[in-house]
């Protein structure tokens, strides 16, 4: 194992994921659709959705990768898989290095603590230590810019503020490779150029990351390379601007 | 064709921060503690905007048994310390129904499973936790049924100890076991519900078997009863029979083998059925 070896590599990754609790016999029709992975329908007429078709990559380390597509393409599955909580179907997705991921801003996991007992609650189910809670908490807090909010309650919170909570505690995991699934969409223009600063800093501790994202604006900002996800295909993966220039054609 | 990996390499680059003191990973243990003490605080902020707190199910437990002391104390005449003898009936079943209620533990927390990848028995322990917590505060009632009755304790009471020992490792299996099929059948949620209904009239929670009746056969044959009788045995001063350890030790150290066996067969199935 070398230097050179990449942070994240796909070999003709697949996933289906069944759909299960509709009976057998209604009546699904299995054409592709504008959006979504393809539908399928097997010999006992189980119906099943193909997330990821066989798809071939390399991330190396260092790289900051946005994903786009349309809804349904595949970026969320990815994700998943190469954050190990979905298990391929067929072939092989390798990650080297500690993974933390920042899927959801509403990992708000308990409305009636304060966003202190929050951090702790959270820095604990990403496995961190008390130790390391506790050497990080004061961080966290200051990175969230929350003032005094930080000991109310979680419900008082908006959500872009619940995803400055998350974004802090997802993004002070000493992990080697960083996952992140559109949560931008809530904050506030001054907390993306916040969260900007931090995403930079990571990338020059090289450590990896991958991101969903639908701006541009913000795959400029912070993503070095793109790749364009399309029916759990990859339709193209390379520098940000080429990438972008061949979406914004199709 | 073969089945896929996702295969995670830690060891060779994972970052040194100078910064941060402790850059050890969390043991196993740690862990454990962690989900522990995430399900007492899920407990703990049930109640926090209440002025009793985590008081409610002690009350609970006090009002539900004197509610049925009155109305139901002549099945049980032949029990003597009947109030005590509810109070631990009650909150062992209630303990027992939640756990086996506990189906929702993995799709209820759907999101968390989807954004973490951390393993299914973490869920588990939270949930566990959680029931632990409202089942010891129930069962604290016991004091309150104590000092109003005469009951003599003996060495026996220390029999409760390996008792609850038996009742919380089964419980645990029993959340892990239940969550599974759920998560894959939904109808068995309700199918509990209605057995848990069905068991509580059916099991010497608020009766005593008695000898040659209906009650005796219904208490034979259920194994709630044999839970019930290793904790509430040893509390109002008897000792249980070799036969009610016999059988409670089985089941536990049975469905633990099943539970780990199933859960090796659907581990990398199961979030594919939230």
């Amino acid at each position: 194992m070398t230097h050179q070896d990449p942070a994240i590599r796909a070999t003709d990754l697949t996933l289906i994921l069944p759909v299960i609790g509709m009976g057998r016999r209604k009546r699904v029709g299995v054409h592709q659709a504008q959006v979504g992975g393809t539908l399928m329908r097997d010999s006992r007429g189980r119906v099943s959705v193909k997330a990821l078709a066989g798809v071939n990559f390399q991330i190396e380390r260092g790289d900051s990768v946005g994903l786009i597509g349309r809804n349904g393409a595949g970026k969320s599955s990815l994700l998943r898989v190469m954050a190990g909580i979905y298990p391929p179907t067929h072939g092989a997705c390798e990650v080297r290095g500690k993974v933390s991921t920042l899927f959801t801003a509403n990992l708000g996991l308990n409305n009636t603590a304060s966003g202190r007992e929050n951090i702790r609650l959270i820095g604990g189910v990403v496995g961190l230590t008390e130790d390391q809670i506790d050497a990080r908490m004061d961080e966290i807090i200051e990175f969230c810019q929350l003032g005094d909010y930080i000991d109310l309650p979680l419900h008082t919170y908006s959500n872009g503020m619940r995803t400055r909570v998350g974004f802090a505690v997802a993004t002070s995991v000493d992990a080697d490779v960083l996952l992140i699934d559109e949560v931008f969409g809530t904050g506030d223009r001054a907390f993306r150029d916040h969260a900007a600063k931090r995403v930079e800093k990571l990338i020059e501790e090289s450590s990896t990351i991958v991101m969903a994202v639908h701006s541009e604006n913000m795959l400029r900002q912070f993503c070095n390379k793109v790749m364009w996800v399309e029916h759990g295909h990859i339709r193209a993966f390379g520098p940000t601007e080429e990438v972008l220039q061949e979406y914004q054609k199709a | 064709m073969a089945r896929g990996a996702f295969i995670t390499v830690m060891t060779d680059i994972v970052k040194s921060d100078p910064s941060s003191s402790a850059v050890k990973e969390r043991s196993l243990v740690q862990g454990l503690i962690f989900w522990v003490k995430f399900g007492i605080s899920d407990f703990r902020m049930q109640y926090r905007k209440t002025f009793v707190g985590p008081f409610w199910p002690l009350l609970l437990a006090l009002v539900w048994a004197a509610g049925l002391g009155l109305v139901f104390r002549a099945m049980s005449s032949d029990e003597p310390h009947y109030f005590a003898y509810v109070v631990v009936g009650i909150s062992t079943f209630g303990f027992i129904s939640s756990c086996i209620n506990s189906g929702k533990v993995f799709y209820a927390n759907a999101n968390f499973l989807l954004s973490i990848n951390n393993p299914l028995y973490t869920h588990v322990i939270r949930m566990w936790a959680k029931h632990v917590c409202f089942y010891l505060m129930q069962l604290a009632a016991y004091f309150v049924a104590y000092y109003f009755s005469a009951i003599e304790l003996e060495w026996t009471v220390l029999l409760v100890i390996p008792a609850l020992i038996i009742l919380s490792f089964t419980s645990v299996w029993v959340v892990f076991l239940i969550g599974i099929i759920v998560t894959r059948f939904r109808d068995i949620e309700n199918l509990m519900q209605a057995l848990m209904r069905f068991l509580f009239f059916t099991s010497p929670v608020f009766w005593s078997p008695g000898r040659g009746t209906t009650r005796e056969v219904l208490s034979t044959y259920n194994p709630v009863s044999y839970f019930l009788a290793i904790i509430r045995e040893p509390l109002l001063g008897r000792e249980p029979t070799l036969f009610d350890w016999g059988v409670t030790l089985s089941i536990c150290i049975v469905g633990a083998i099943i539970t780990f066996v199933l859960y090796h067969k659907v581990k990398n199935k199961l979030v594919f059925w939230l």
